[in-house]
């Protein structure tokens, strides 16, 4: 733990201290929702919604944060690297519930949450100081997965249904394609990674594609110039 | 300044939507059920009437990873079994059929 810390005291101070000209570090704290092609069964979840449906009042989706390390500006182009992590949410495949005779009890959606971690390479162009749009190649790691189905009364006994879900794919590569507008340190970034691999390991769901949404807020660290 | 901060954020605001989608309009229903689900430790397998009796039929558990748990080839048009799942963490699992080359698929859950 100590060691871990004080990794991130030197990391910080690096960070902070790293002056290049025209090279920059920037933090990022995002909200992020899942839309999956290929499977019109399950749907995307809300980053902050109130939904007065079912009491189930305020809905908060998918957050996280990352880092990321931009490269001189030559000409109008430059380069970033960013790292992610974040929890994303989506309404998981209904499932039918039938009780000990075969009765049906109804459809019901749980809702998957899953913690997973994206490093991307963008290339961007820049459009004064204002603007800058990129287009790149990530690759997100999906290390924990699980679906909340909520709570039903089993054998008599209240039984909450937070079901570990392995059937995500762990890795996956997806090209993302973003917009900045910049204000001075801060920045708001909207940005779209669509899918190349499968997004689920279940044979039945090959080909159903995952797009993640991210609406980002970022503060560029250090004296650089760059945007 | 201030005007294209709000014009920018009220554009991102709009096209990230924070749409939801909680809605289906209509679930395939398999030609099998399976009951109870959620379950415990066992759950009932029931194949509808409606399976062709001359195709070939392949039944199986899998867990998320799409590994096999349980396969069953000799089930027939109406008939029953009993899958016990005792050994298995509670977690979500899928029970595939084929009949000749169309796939059904839906997910169980186990409850404790």
């Amino acid at each position: 733990m100590n060691k871990l810390l004080g990794l991130m005291v030197v990391f910080s101070g690096f960070v902070l201290s790293f002056d290049a000209k025209g090279q920059a570090w920037s933090l990022h704290l995002n909200g992020n929702e899942t839309y999956i092609t290929g499977n019109p069964l399950q749907g995307q979840y809300p980053i902050l919604w109130y939904s007065a449906d079912e009491n189930r009042g305020i809905l908060v989706g998918g957050f996280g944060g990352g880092v990321s390390y931009t490269t001189a500006q030559k000409g109008i182009y430059q380069l970033k690297y960013q790292l992610n992590v974040q929890r994303s949410r989506f309404y998981d495949h209904p499932v039918i519930f039938t009780d000990q005779n075969g009765e049906s009890l109804g459809a019901f959606i749980g809702i998957n949450t899953n913690l997973n971690a994206s490093l991307m390479a963008v290339p961007q162009l820049v459009f004064g100081k204002r603007a800058k749009a990129g287009l790149g190649l990530g690759a997100r790691y999906t290390f924990w997965g699980m679906t909340d189905f909520g709570e039903i009364s089993i054998q008599g006994e209240s039984t909450k249904l937070k079901e570990r879900n392995r059937a995500l794919a762990p890795l996956g590569l997806f090209v993302p394609l973003e917009f900045t507008g910049i204000f001075g340190r801060f920045s708001i970034t909207t940005r779209l990674e669509p899918g190349l691999t499968n997004f689920s390991r279940v044979d039945y769901f090959k080909g159903d594609r995952s797009t993640f949404l991210f609406l980002e807020f970022n503060y560029r660290l250090g004296k650089s110039d760059t945007q | 300044m201030k005007k294209t901060a709000y014009c920018s954020l009220l554009w991102l605001l709009t096209f990230a939507g924070f749409a939801c989608n909680k809605e289906v309009d209509s679930i395939p229903v398999p030609p099998f059920s399976i009951y109870p689900n959620p379950f415990v430790a066992d759950f009932a397998v029931r194949l509808e009437n409606s399976v062709p009796a001359n195709a070939a039929i392949r039944f199986r558990v899998l867990d998320g990873k799409n590994k096999p748990i349980a396969i069953w080839e000799d089930l027939t048009p109406g008939s029953s079994i009993i899958i016990n799942m005792m050994d298995q963490q509670k977690a979500l699992y899928y029970a595939e059929l084929k009949v000749g080359n169309e796939v059904f698929i839906q997910p169980i859950i186990k409850a404790k």
